[in-house]
């Protein structure tokens, strides 16, 4: 009993120091990580805020907006393609005479959500995946595998393609059931539901493979060895000791693909599967304007700014986090 | 080695099998036919009746798939419906190769900017140097295409009017045996600077942070210690022992990319106005042209498998501790 | 520095060489055609190059649009109007190109004479467009011709289907006669003998080749321009065909035109702007510069072109199932605005479905739908048609939009989304309380969505199109889009709607009468009638612009203007281009 009763307290003070808080102050260490944590912090607080969304859908009111000077679909055709620093329109304003700062913040909305959604979506399948397969006897590893090689070979931007142009397709028919729920979904975030979850399948199979990978060598641990001596079960093991250990890896290798899942919505959008107008993306609003790039090179360009800084940070962050959770590159 | 290639073409078969089934069904449960309309005339019934005869897609759907994978076995991928005087053999072999040259030549400009960025930036780590390179690297991922296309084309070709403003400089009937450029010839590079580029830049910073990081970690292991021990320069071991063996996962990502790159230079293509089959696999699906679909991601597929296994080879040159059996 | 100049060397020699001995034109397809068989094209693409390639009956003047003679040189119709006779000349040849002798040359039978342009060719041309087995989209255009419809709908594993394809109403009576009958008089039939669908056609090539036979090493031409090389989604060659007789040349210097494929609208003006291209479109946003420009607004041309764009109403659907909220909506476009704010190339605002030279339009006549018209043109303008608008939209029982819930579908396309955003604008600026949606769908799933099979839950209330001639003739318009029973009527409009039916009905009997008459002046007065009812009383449609067709030229160039360019009636001076 006394035995016990010490390993329990061993344990509670190990948690103190648990492997996600010490990377979390490795982080803060790190200055561009630091940097790119505090920019994707701010984007986010402007994606809640850009308008009043958010108490208007409690409290009943018309959505104004807040942060943005006007609101995206603003028209005025007379004030068309102004360049920035006009009075009233600090970034200028696009071919519709909408103020390109706007857009740009209410922009922020879709790229991020595109970015959390897509990489939730990736990583909790990737990462249930590729536990179980790591766990399961070696057949059903095998054929999971074996499916995961499958879907890799499969040309997925081709099967997203597809599936948004089916969507879009059956959102229209009207469909029941569960696809008809999903369709009902998608009406009300703007076209863009069927982008994430196309975004998210279409990335899950490197994490199902970087998970697998990383329960494999973690479950040779004497760590996981002792507690199974000591009579815990599959799901315990699972919860208490893989996947606190194998998070880091994972986040870190999701928050690196966050950018790619942006560049996508952006490629989506060029070949006229994004967001529906006028809902403003930055990929969209690229796409829009980037012909005109000779005359009017704000307009593709402000957009683009905003992508590429958003990528960056990503990637920093992203940097920032892999060096925190692996010690092993710290401060050489 | 022998023995594990063609164990991994044996498997390839059933995967490719039911990658050509799945987009069979896929392809046709998209809604609209390839044969409804004419421009944005609805075409009468009787019409519709007349083309679908001609092929074939009045018979039943297994009769169709049976029939596809059959041809295909034979390298047969049928007539397009979408341009009636060519088979999609035709398009593939007269577009891959074109598309194959802008993704080789975008491939060689990411290694020869992205290996040398990530080394210098692995080797002066965290200092000023760093910075600046990985900034650059991420900018260059940063950037769409469609933005830096038509920037470059902006400043080099109308600007400073050093190069064309587009197209490719060769075609397919001036290609040896179907599919090499003339290398010698200066109106093919000319051509190719700007779209390479374009395409490449995304590609080298990844490459560049992926070296930096296989780098900084192998120059941690124990070999690369002794190396130094031995009193070998500092340079000469890091270009000789350390970036041979952390091109590993370099190389690893090389495969999947190469076949990204061939078959997703759709923008790129599209702004530069170069004959390759990038486009293809966006407009068949757009015109719902089946058999260029099916061809367009067999060829695909195909090429990933055999990227992959040709990274599996390079393998062994860079590591020779690993063994096939 | 270097670079540029091995650059600049090189492409002076490139430019330079082809100058001194031949007159060649540089101009982008934009597209690869997807065909050049006169029988199966449907895209203005293929019928560029097919208008260079195989001549017709007749050719229609740039201006009236009535048929002039090309290879008949002149024609008669029977009293009845059933029965056309077409008399051929019998001086054009078929050729090809031989690359071995490097120039177009006759191409032989096998006794090794010269082949001439029969009237066996046409009857041949004209049954293969019908035969099923050809699987032509616009068979259906030749379902005018007497057993044409019977032979294209019959399965051709029948055995009483050779019958049918010898009893279609076309038939040589000699080498150089040709005879058509008809099912019915139809006034516009001249323009239809104009028609790609309707050209002789190589038989002894086609047997040989099959699908292929379009290739360039297999076709057979007898039109200005053989083709020499045809390197797919890449680029064209065509050379002048010499043996073509004087007088159906058009008077231009052009000897080869090098087509390229840049389906991209930026690059080929990039492309314009560096002497790569000799003619180009202008791109969108472009427009301002190019009109601003002292130097590019000099090569700019804008000229009308035989298109409508249109908003359709469906009329069976809430709420656009009351004629007072389609006409309001309607009236609620600032059609001249769009035009030179949004769409910037001196569209003319539409008042009707069918422009200015199509025979029987009444396009900016402002007896109809004066609304739609700026004062200038004799319209009502902008300021009074939202009034008006808005008056009709309280009467309807949405006053101020209230409780209005529109939703406006468009196929993907920047130009579409641009036109749809500045009309959904200006809707919610005349109608504040109404609720305007856009929804975008893909092109296919689109055209599937806002066809009659559609359940009318699927569909949305305004939904947008756009109509280019076949024929210059109201019969392809009014008729063919819209007649209720017969032609697509997307609209849906209906006889039995309690609102506006008994114009429905009317409007189905006049278009279809008009498309059986022979006298010119009854016919326009019904189309007149027709249009008015279309736009003005069902308000099925609302009709946004005409298209213009806008393109610069560089300086060296003087294009002749043609819906469909006419490539020998240009003229490039060498000496100016070669001073660049």
């Amino acid at each position: 009993m006394a035995i016990f009763r010490r390993r329990r307290a061993e344990t509670r003070r190990a948690e103190g120091r648990s492997p996600l808080q010490d990377a979390f102050r490795r982080l803060l260490k790190h200055r561009a990580g630091t940097v790119g944590g505090v920019f994707i912090l701010i984007l986010i607080l402007v994606a809640l805020f850009v308008d009043t969304t958010i108490p208007a859908a409690i409290f009943g009111w018309e959505a104004k907006p807040l942060i943005a000077p006007k609101h995206y679909a603003q028209v005025s055709f007379f004030e068309r393609d102004l360049p920035p620093g006009t009075p009233g329109y600090l970034l200028g304003t696009d071919y519709l005479g909408r103020d390109i700062l706007s857009r740009t913040l209410y922009g922020t909305r879709v790229s991020l959500s595109v970015a959390v959604v897509a990489a939730t979506v990736s990583l909790v399948i990737g990462l249930t995946y590729g536990v179980i397969s790591g766990f399961a006897p070696t057949g059903v590893d095998n054929a999971m595998m074996r499916f995961v090689d499958f879907l890799y070979g499969f040309p997925l931007l081709i099967f997203v393609i597809l599936l948004q142009a089916y969507f879009k397709a059956v959102s229209r028919k009207g469909a029941t059931g569960l696809v008809g729920a999903m369709v009902n979904i998608d009406k009300a975030l703007g076209g863009m539901f069927f982008l994430f979850v196309a975004l998210g399948v279409l990335n899950w199979i490197g994490m199902a493979r970087l998970a697998r990978g990383q329960t494999l060598s973690v479950k040779q641990k004497e760590y996981i060895e002792s507690a199974r001596a000591l009579g815990a079960g599959n799901l315990r093991i699972v919860f208490r000791h893989v996947l606190p250990n194998i998070l880091g890896p994972c986040i870190v290798a999701e928050t690196l693909a966050i950018p790619g899942y942006i560049l996508t919505e952006a490629f989506l959008s060029f070949i006229g599967l994004g967001v529906t107008p006028p809902t403003p993306s930055w990929g969209l609003m690229i796409s829009e304007t980037y012909q005109g790039i000779r005359t009017f090179p704000w307009e593709p360009l402000i957009p683009g700014a905003a992508l590429a800084a958003t990528t960056l940070a990503f990637n920093f962050l992203g940097d920032g986090l892999r060096d925190a959770f692996d010690p092993r590159l710290r401060g050489t | 080695m022998i023995q594990y290639l063609v164990r991994r073409l044996l498997w390839a078969i059933p995967v490719l099998l039911a990658i050509m089934v799945v987009t069979f069904f896929l392809a046709r449960a998209i809604p609209g036919g390839p044969f409804d309309f004419a421009g944005e005339k609805q075409l009468p019934e009787s019409i519709r009746k007349n083309l679908e005869r001609k092929y074939g897609l009045d018979l039943p759907m297994y009769v169709q798939l049976g029939r596809w994978i059959w041809d295909s076995f034979r390298f047969d991928f049928g007539p397009s419906y979408a341009s009636r005087s060519q088979t999609v053999n035709d398009i593939l072999k007269r577009t891959f190769p074109i598309s194959f040259q802008l993704g080789v030549l975008a491939l060689l400009f990411a290694l020869c900017v992205g290996v040398p960025l990530g080394t210098i930036a692995a080797v002066k780590q965290n200092s000023i140097v760093d910075y600046g390179a990985t900034f650059m690297a991420i900018l260059g991922v940063s950037m769409p295409t469609m933005v830096t296309g038509p920037l470059l084309m902006w400043v080099f070709a109308l600007i400073l009017g050093w190069l064309p403003a587009a197209r490719w400089g060769t075609d397919y009937t001036q290609l040896y045996l179907g599919f090499f450029p003339n290398i010698l010839s200066g109106k093919f590079w000319l051509h190719a600077i700007l779209p390479a580029i374009t395409l490449g830049l995304a590609y080298s910073a990844s490459i560049a942070r992926l070296t930096r990081a296989s780098l900084l970690q192998v120059i941690r292991e124990d070999y690369i210690k002794t190396a130094y021990a031995k009193g070998l320069p500092a340079r000469r071991t890091i270009i000789l022992h350390g970036l041979r063996n952390s091109l590993i996962p370099v190389a690893t990502v090389l495969g999947p990319m190469f076949a990204g790159i061939v078959t997703g230079s759709l923008v790129v293509e599209q702004i530069f106005g170069i004959a390759g089959m990038g486009k293809y696999f966006v407009i068949s699906i757009t015109n719902r042209d089946y058999p260029m679909i099916m061809g367009s991601v067999l060829v695909y597929s195909v090429l990933l498998v055999a990227a992959n296994m040709l990274v599996d080879v390079s393998y062994a040159w860079l590591d020779p501790r690993i063994r096939y059996d | 520095m270097r670079l540029s100049r091995f650059a600049a060397v090189l492409l002076v020699g490139l430019l330079a060489w082809p100058v001194l001995g031949q007159v060649i034109l540089n101009r982008n397809l934009g597209t690869e055609p997807p065909s050049a068989d006169p029988a199966i094209s449907t895209d203005t693409t293929s019928i560029e190059i097919i208008e260079h390639m195989f001549l017709g009956l007749v050719d229609l003047d740039e201006n009236t649009m009535a048929p002039v003679p090309e290879l008949a040189t002149r024609w008669e119709v029977s009293e009845d109007g059933l029965t056309w006779t077409y008399y051929m000349r019998n001086d054009v040849i078929w050729v090809k190109y031989d690359p071995q002798q490097g120039k177009v040359v006759p191409d032989l039978d096998a006794n090794g004479q010269r082949r001439s342009v029969t009237a066996y060719d046409v009857e041949y041309g004209v049954k293969r467009t019908i035969d099923p087995n050809t699987a032509s989209d616009y068979a259906y255009v030749l379902y005018i011709i007497k057993g044409a419809y019977e032979a294209n709908t019959a399965d051709p594993t029948s055995p009483d289907f050779p019958a049918l394809m010898d009893a279609v109403g076309v038939k040589a009576l000699d080498a150089f006669t040709v005879q058509f009958t008809l099912e019915a008089p139809a006034g516009y039939f001249g323009q239809i003998a104009s028609m790609w669908v309707a050209r002789p056609q190589p038989k002894w090539a086609i047997d040989a080749h099959g699908d292929a036979w379009i290739e360039p090493e297999n076709i057979v031409t007898n039109g200005s321009y053989a083709m020499k090389s045809w390197i797919h989604n890449d680029s064209m060659v065509f050379v002048r065909n010499p043996y073509l007789p004087d007088e159906l040349w058009g008077g231009g210097n052009i000897d080869e035109v090098h087509c390229v494929m840049v389906v991209e609208a930026s690059t080929e003006f990039a492309m314009y702007l560096n002497n790569e291209l000799d003619t180009a479109g202008v791109p969108l946003p472009e427009m301002d510069r190019v009109k601003a420009d002292p130097v590019l607004s000099k090569e700019l041309t804008i000229r009308p072109y035989p298109c409508t764009y249109y908003y359709g109403f469906i009329t069976t659907k809430k709420p656009t199932d009351d004629v007072r909220v389609r006409k309001a909506l309607s009236m609620a476009i600032d059609r001249q605005t769009l035009i030179d704010q949004v769409t910037k190339g001196n569209q003319l605002p539409a008042n009707t479905f069918a422009g200015g030279t199509i025979f029987g339009n009444a396009a900016l006549d402002p007896r109809i739908a004066p609304w739609a018209l700026p004062e200038n043109l004799g319209g009502w303008g902008y300021d009074k048609a939202v009034t008006e608008a808005q008056n009709l939209m309280k009467d309807a029982g949405y006053p101020d939009g209230e409780g209005l819930e529109i939703v406006l579908m468009h196929n993907v396309s920047e130009g579409h989304a641009r036109i749809a955003q500045a009309i959904q604008a200006m809707w919610a600026s005349a109608f504040p309380k109404a609720k305007f949606t856009i929804e975008t769908q893909e092109w296919r799933v689109y055209l599937q969505t806002i066809s009659k099979e559609t359940p009318i839950e699927n569909m949305p209330n305004v939904y947008r199109l756009g109509w280019c001639q076949d024929y210059p003739d109201e019969n392809n318009w009014v008729h063919e889009v819209f007649n209720p029973t017969y032609g697509n009527n997307d609209p849906r409009m209906s006889p039995d709607d309690p609102q506006v039916g008994q114009y429905v009905a009317e409007f189905d009997r006049l278009t279809y009468e008009a498309g059986r008459l022979s006298d010119p002046d009854q016919r326009a007065a019904m189309y007149f009638e027709a249009e008015r009812l279309l736009v003005d009383e069902i308000v099925a449609i609302a009709p946004i612009y005409y298209y213009t067709q806008i393109y610069v030229a560089k300086p060296w160039l003087t294009r002749r203007n043609h819906d469909t360019p006419h490539w020998d009636t240009w003229t490039i001076d060498a000496e100016l281009k070669a001073q660049g």
